[in-house]
């Protein structure tokens, strides 16, 4: 097609740039919501974990892709942790900035009987809890991390 | 030596302009101003606006405006660029102007809500402090672009279409 002037064109670049905002708009709408549905796009997995004298140690490795700063833990209880029973986590307040990885390590007292049936095994279920803040957007919200047959370290 | 101007002056000038409003004319408006394409124009410039409005008041997502000088220069020139799009479908330029301003304010209004729905559908606990943020990155400020750069680029392309 023969480009007949200026404005034939910025017609065409309009709707170029129209189209490629529609999916912009759609793909920003589901990121940014996935955001808040958890842990505002904290990608958190568990790299080592190994019991040291009647306690659960785990290893994290905890991603922020977004562009905000993000907290996790604070002062108090700020989780928990659920393996056959469930127990609360203290965290100190620890800020990952955006865009950085960083690894984080809680450790956990946990019942003598479960220590014994996990160093047994070798390997455990877990599912964990923790509490997220963002100063920036004066919110606070929940992460959940789940692993099936947790592999210890002897 | 300055050169002599050839053959009859106010003849050239009469041809100068007859080329000028063949150039203009070129474009065909019957086409780009039909019904589907002002539907598609309307909806698209209301879907870029309120995108770049929104990515500017969201700060969580990677490719956020907010915090660049490019992201100033995207924010102000997208709602500009819409705006000249939808006054070149108009020859009354105070039509064009009120037509350009609604879709601004219904492009603020979607990104108003789109930046509150994660707080209306309860998938985080959102303080004070966020309401603040969007009234001032998510109002005020697509406010002042939508009343500078979409009037200022409907004004300029539908002065394009007024001769008389």
């Amino acid at each position: 097609m023969k480009v007949r002037s200026l404005k034939q064109a910025l017609h065409w670049l309009f709707l170029v740039v129209g189209l490629f905002s529609i999916v912009a708009m759609a793909f920003s709408v589901n990121t940014y919501l996935n955001y808040a549905r958890e842990g505002y796009g904290l990608d958190i997995s568990v790299t080592d974990a190994w019991l040291n004298n009647g306690k659960l140690v785990l290893r994290l490795r905890v991603e922020n892709p977004g562009g905000l700063d993000i907290y996790l833990g604070g002062s108090g209880i700020v989780g928990n942790l659920t393996l056959a029973e469930t127990y609360h986590i203290s965290l100190q307040e620890l800020k990952i900035r955006a865009g950085n990885t960083t690894t984080v390590i809680i450790s956990t007292e946990i019942s003598a009987g479960e220590f014994d049936s996990i160093l047994l095994t070798g390997q455990t279920d877990m599912v964990l809890n923790l509490k997220v803040t963002v100063p920036e957007r004066d919110l606070t919200t929940g992460i959940r991390v789940e692993e099936k047959n947790l592999e210890m370290r002897a | 030596m300055r050169k002599e101007p050839e053959g009859d002056p106010v003849k050239e000038i009469g041809e100068f302009w007859n080329r000028q409003e063949e150039q203009v004319y070129d474009f065909d408006f019957a086409r780009y101003n039909s019904g589907p394409w002002f539907a598609v124009k309307t909806g698209l410039s209301i879907c870029m606006i309120s995108l770049v409005y929104l990515i500017y008041g969201l700060h969580e997502l990677p490719w956020s405006l907010y915090g660049s000088a490019t992201g100033i220069i995207i924010l102000v020139m997208t709602p500009f660029f819409a705006g000249m799009i939808l006054g070149y479908t108009f020859e009354n330029p105070k039509l064009a102007l009120a037509y350009s301003l609604v879709i601004g304010f219904i492009s603020i209004g979607i990104s108003f809500f789109l930046m509150l729905l994660p707080n209306m559908l309860e998938l985080a606990e959102y303080g004070p402090g966020f309401m603040k943020n969007v009234w001032f990155y998510g109002f005020f400020l697509p406010f002042l672009v939508t009343m500078s750069f979409v009037s200022a680029g409907t004004m300029l392309s539908a002065s394009t279409n007024v001769y008389s």
